[in-house]
């Protein structure tokens, strides 16, 4: 009798627990005519089918707010808000019931003791999945000072973030390091690289598998590698070298300007630890190396810029609005290792404005690149906008259906080329937000939409900005602690071919 | 039985018996002089300091900041110490509530080392050293990564195990408070969690050698419970996840980062690491075994209080810097300058430069800057990281209305030394001044997450909506007209105070605001060249001569022998006069040296531009 009494205590004890958990939508409501406001704004997107859930905060007032979510081929639950939290399970559930279809969500909000349900939104849920990670810096929007700086792995289909390095692990008392430009071989991790400089200092490669350390400055060189460009396949590496030099302006809210007195391109064969000159034209500042997905082609952005009174520092600082870079390409034969002629392909100087961070897609039909007015580093640019060259026709498009009035910068296409990640300012003007759009077939991108959160505000919150989104078909296995220690030891010095 | 006391052929000298309840009266009253101690300690004599600490500690009610104290060893003390900082926001609230928990600490002392009656306020020396740390910050706490009151709550930590451990007097269960504290404790106490298991593996040891316990086997155990304890900070750094620099691993919770070139400032905290020890050894050691002098308790409490008194960090400079800065946040000029007023030959820049912002904000500038002494005084630290530039730039460059620059600074203060509520305010007000509307929205979210600085957050939402509200607050609508200047793009200037300089001088027109600042800026570094073109923006303008102008325009006008012609009608007669008679003391004492002039000049003339001009040179900033 008391196990029996026990057992039927613990079924309705169950039972009064999941009714108080089980939220069911009022059936008695006035309609709305107006769209609810929430953030981020997660409305009329398209979505990948193995995205995290889209956890959102509804900006209204009311004494209760219900959220109902359904999918048109199944699956629905209701959520209490204005904190919406989606279960990951049912998300998960719902997003591949609903692959290739929608799913809808309507806001229901007790203002006066009365419910009022606003006008519903959907989103599309693509078939195209997205790659599973997305790897970031994470650094304040600042200046010159650094202290705390790592690069983190997320895994996109949940809210999973692990360190992939930490600067924390080697940083004493007065000595710091910096620690950038982390970057993938064709999305798989066993090859992969960043830089650390000052404590440290040196070039992290990890080459099937195995990270070692280089220094990549030579003498005949103006700097160690800085932007880096995998080939696709080879095991080379085109970099720029770069001398930057940072400018302050004392009223325009633009606050910086980043200009390269000088840099040039290199290309650096792993294997057997050469580097060779790609481009050095005194006068040209050639940056931002990418390839083509054949390895058959390099893509650089350059500007010409002569010195007028002979101080090229000053002349920079005086004519830095001048500074207008163009893209260019350059064929590349892998067998000999040799690059023939470069070739203007986006003369955006003729139209005043600047072009800078050529990426081609995975389909070798497009080149997604960055455009503002001037300058080398448009993350500081509020003119900054996306453009599409269409290799297929030829023609230039502004993505107006992912721009926005602040910056667009850094960008990366997904490993199917149906997904991009970018940097952009939109939300403050200042902390880099990624932002994920969907690019379809006919080659018009989606709506795009912030990283999603387990916390619908937190990035109201962080105070830190994401720095080279790059996606990750697979997470880096290599531990923090094993870089650091890699880091600390002594760099293999590369030579010049 | 012969009474082991007395010897054979000496006489018995009876003492005289202690009231009853002597020690108990004695302890109370140590306890509660202790208390008021502690607080006016904290809340008053300090205030400026627990006030500023609050200042540069931010606390936030936030699941994230919560989680973000949980990635390496020591950081939920971080967690606690801020806590704790934030209600200095009024220092007597703060007072009362870090003194309560001293008693609460003391008392847990008392119990956890089983302290005899006629040595209880032995438990105060360790309180002492606590108050002390705290008296000992200096111009560190600018650059300081750790929480003071981190230490404390380190400190308190430390004791709780051997408290609770006297609730299970049995040794398993005591070695089993030790393995569990250093197990789960050093995860989030680090270095703490390890004194703590070090205090008990003390008391176990003292325990067992009262105890018929073996000796050998005790010995066995201790060490292998010692190994045990060093051995799981490097197991904890192997098989977690934790960002662990291996350097720092016993380290962890402690303030690693902070006192480059000051390790003296580790005084405190090592004296207090070893009295608790020493209070755990004293378990070792029959506490019946010593005749209780009911004076004992007495000497404790004055060596604590003097340890506080003495050791406590004195500089006028710092003091005055500290109100200044306490004033300032509430912007109340006339405080800074009663403060300014205060007898102090030497003051640094900084003092230099609170004291000017306030004289503009009360229309002064031009007419008294000089009557205050303009020296460079260094900042009395070994800390190098401390600098004019990283101290003050975050604050008074907004008051000059330089945006961008208080904007930066407070970002690379941010960066330096993690978010504070001061530069999370600047900031805010810098973006909301610089129409930069989403970016103070996000700041305000922030703030309104803190305690004490949400409602004063909350009440600039209203511009957020209205940026045109800005106009109608005084300090708003006067910052903003000292933005009306062309951009520049520039270098790098990390010298702020030559940077203000620079950007007021080279100033070739602006509103009424700016005028004073143009014209300080020029008078105080001497740029003769650019004066005159100043100097008649004044006339045509029509307005009043402050002091300091015209002393400047009859000292110039002197050297360069020019014609003042009808201008002589605006200036002083007051002022002409004196200008004669220093004309006459140089004119006349030309035979002395620079050094003896200067002296003579200094006694009548130092309230003037005259003196500054002529004789103070080469003042120093950074």
């Amino acid at each position: 009798m008391s196990t029996f009494l026990y057992r039927l205590w613990t079924v309705l004890f169950v039972a009064a627990l999941m009714l108080s958990c089980t939220q069911t939508l009022p059936n008695d409501y006035a309609e709305l005519n107006e769209e609810v406001t929430i953030s981020p704004d997660y409305r009329n997107l398209i979505i990948p089918c193995n995205i995290a859930p889209l956890n959102f905060k509804v900006e209204v007032s009311a004494e209760k707010i219900l959220v109902g979510i359904q999918g048109d081929r199944g699956g629905s639950f209701v959520l209490k808000g204005p904190k919406v939290l989606i279960p990951e399970k049912k998300w998960r559930s719902l997003l591949e019931a609903n692959k290739s279809g929608k799913y809808s969500v309507e806001v229901y909000a007790r203002q006066n003791g009365e419910w009022n349900r606003y006008q519903p939104f959907t989103n599309s849920i693509a078939a195209d999945s997205i790659d599973e990670y997305l790897s970031y810096r994470l650094i304040e929007p600042s200046y010159v000072l650094y202290e705390n700086l790592c690069i983190r792995q997320r895994h996109l289909g949940s809210f999973w973030e692990k360190d992939i390095y930490n600067n924390n692990l080697v940083s004493e008392k007065e000595d710091f390091q910096c620690i950038n430009c982390h970057s993938y071989q064709n999305y798989q991790t066993d090859n992969m690289q960043f830089h650390a400089r000052a404590h440290h200092a040196g070039t992290l490669i990890v080459c099937d598998g195995v990270p070692r350390k280089v220094n990549l400055k030579t003498e005949q060189l103006i700097s160690g590698g800085v932007y880096p460009a995998w080939h696709p396949f080879e095991k080379l590496i085109a970099y720029s070298v770069n001398n930057t030099n940072q400018l302050f302006h004392s009223k325009d809210i633009q606050k910086v300007e980043v200009l390269d007195r000088n840099s040039d391109l290199i290309l650096y064969d792993i294997e057997r630890n050469q580097v060779s000159i790609i481009q050095n034209d005194s006068i040209a500042l050639e940056t931002f190396p990418a390839w083509s997905p054949d390895g058959k082609t390099l893509y650089y952005s350059s500007a010409r810029f002569e010195s007028r009174t002979g101080d090229r520092e000053s002349d920079l600082a005086t004519y830095y609005q001048e500074i207008k870079y163009n893209i260019f390409s350059v064929p590349f034969d892998i067998e000999q290792r040799t690059f023939g002629e470069p070739r203007l392909l986006i003369d955006a100087e003729s139209i005043g404005m600047s072009a800078l961070l050529p990426r081609i897609s995975p389909d070798g039909r497009y080149l997604l690149f960055s455009m503002a007015e001037y300058g080398t580093f448009h993350i500081w640019h509020k003119n900054s906008d996306l453009y599409l060259l269409d290799f297929q026709n030829n023609t230039i498009r502004s993505l107006e259906e992912v721009n926005s009035k602040d910056t667009e910068s850094y960008h990366s296409w997904s490993s199917n080329g149906r997904w991009m990640v970018f940097s952009t300012r939109r939300d403050d003007g200042s902390y880099t937000r990624p932002y994920i759009a969907y690019f379809d077939e006919q080659g018009r991108a989606g709506k795009p939409f912030i990283l999603p959160q387990k916390d619908p505000d937190f990035h109201l919150g962080f105070l830190k900005s994401y720095n080279i989104p790059e996606f990750m078909k697979e997470p880096v296995r290599v531990s923090p602690r094993k870089f650091a220690r890699t880091l600390k030891g002594d760099a293999i010095q590369a030579v010049m071919r | 039985m012969r009474n082991k006391s007395s010897k054979p052929g000496k006489k018995q000298v009876s003492r005289p018996e202690l009231p009853a309840g002597t020690f108990t009266w004695i302890n109370i009253t140590g306890s509660l002089l202790f208390a008021l101690y502690s607080f006016w300690f904290l809340g008053i004599h300090k205030a400026d300091l627990m006030f500023r600490l609050q200042e540069l500690t931010l606390f936030l009610f936030d699941k994230t900041f919560f989680y973000e104290h949980l990635q390496s060893p020591g950081g939920l003390l971080e967690y606690a110490g801020k806590f704790l900082t934030q209600f200095f926001y009024y220092p007597r609230l703060g007072a009362v509530i870090l003194t309560a928990l001293l008693l609460l600490w003391q008392w847990m002392l008392v119990r956890a080392f089983d302290l005899p009656k006629h040595l209880r306020l032995l438990s105060l020396l360790p309180l002492s050293m606590a108050l002390l740390y705290i008296g000992m910050q200096e111009y560190s706490i600018f650059v300081a990564k750790y929480s003071v009151l981190s230490q404390l709550a380190g400190m308190i930590l430390a004791v709780l195990p051997l408290f609770v451990a006297r609730f299970f007097p049995g040794t398993r269960a005591r070695i089993l408070i030790l393995l569990t504290l250093v197990l789960l404790g050093y995860p989030f106490f680090g270095f703490y969690a390890l004194l703590g298991a070090l205090l008990l593996w003390v008391g176990l040891f003292a325990a067992g050698r009262t105890e018929t316990e073996h000796q050998t086997k005790l010995l066995l155990r201790q060490l292998l419970l010692l190994l045990f304890l060093l051995a799981v900070p490097p197991l904890f750094f192997l098989l977690s996840g934790q960002n662990i620099n291996p350097k720092y691993l016993f380290a962890y919770g402690l303030p690693v980062y902070d006192y480059p070139n000051t390790p003296w400032m580790w005084t405190a905290l090592v004296a207090c690491s070893l009295l608790l020890l020493g209070l755990a050894l004293l378990s070792f050691v029959k506490k019946d075994s010593c005749r209780p002098l009911w004076w004992l308790n007495p000497l404790f409490f004055v060596l604590g209080i003097t340890f506080v008194q003495a050791g406590s960090y004195k500089d006028l400079n710092f003091e005055t810097q500290l109100a200044m800065e306490r004033a300032i946040s509430h912007e109340d000029w006339d405080k800074v300058l009663e403060l300014a007023r205060k007898p102090n030959d030497n003051p640094n820049r900084l003092l230099v430069i609170y004291r000017n912002i306030a004289l503009y904000n009360k229309n002064q500038l031009c007419e008294r800057m000089f009557t205050f002494p303009n020296t460079d005084e260094p900042f009395h630290t070994k800390n190098t990281l401390v600098s004019n530039t990283i101290v003050g730039a975050p604050v008074n460059c907004f008051y000059y209305g330089l945006l961008n620059y208080s904007y930066r600074w407070n970002m690379e203060n941010m960066v330096l030394f993690g978010p504070r509520p001061e530069n999370l305010r600047f900031m805010m007000m810098s973006a909301l001044l610089n129409r930069e509307m989403e970016l103070a929205g996000k700041y305000i979210h922030i703030l309104e997450k803190t305690l004490f600085y949400k409602k004063w957050a909350s009440e600039h939402r209203v511009y957020l909506d209205d940026p045109a509200l800005l106009l109608e607050n005084k300090q708003y609508k006067t910052l903003l007209a000292l933005t009306q200047y062309e951009n520049l793009l520039g270098q790098d200037q990390r010298v702020i105070e030559l940077a203000i300089l620079n950007h007021f001088c080279n100033l070739k027109s602006g509103t009424d605001e700016m005028l004073e600042w143009s014209m300080s800026s020029i008078l105080t570094t001497k740029s003769v060249y650019k004066f005159w073109p100043m100097f008649f923006v004044y006339v045509n303008k029509n307005l009043p001569l402050p002091r300091h102008v015209q002393e400047a325009a009859l000292l110039l006008a002197y050297f360069e022998k020019r014609d003042l012609g009808d201008l002589i009608n605006l200036m002083d007669p007051r002022v002409l006069q004196r200008f004669d008679e220093f004309k006459r003391l140089t004119e006349s004492n030309t035979h002395l040296t620079e050094e003896m002039l200067a002296a003579l000049v200094k006694r009548s003339f130092e309230k003037s531009y005259w003196y500054y001009f002529c004789f103070v040179k080469d003042l120093k900033t950074n």
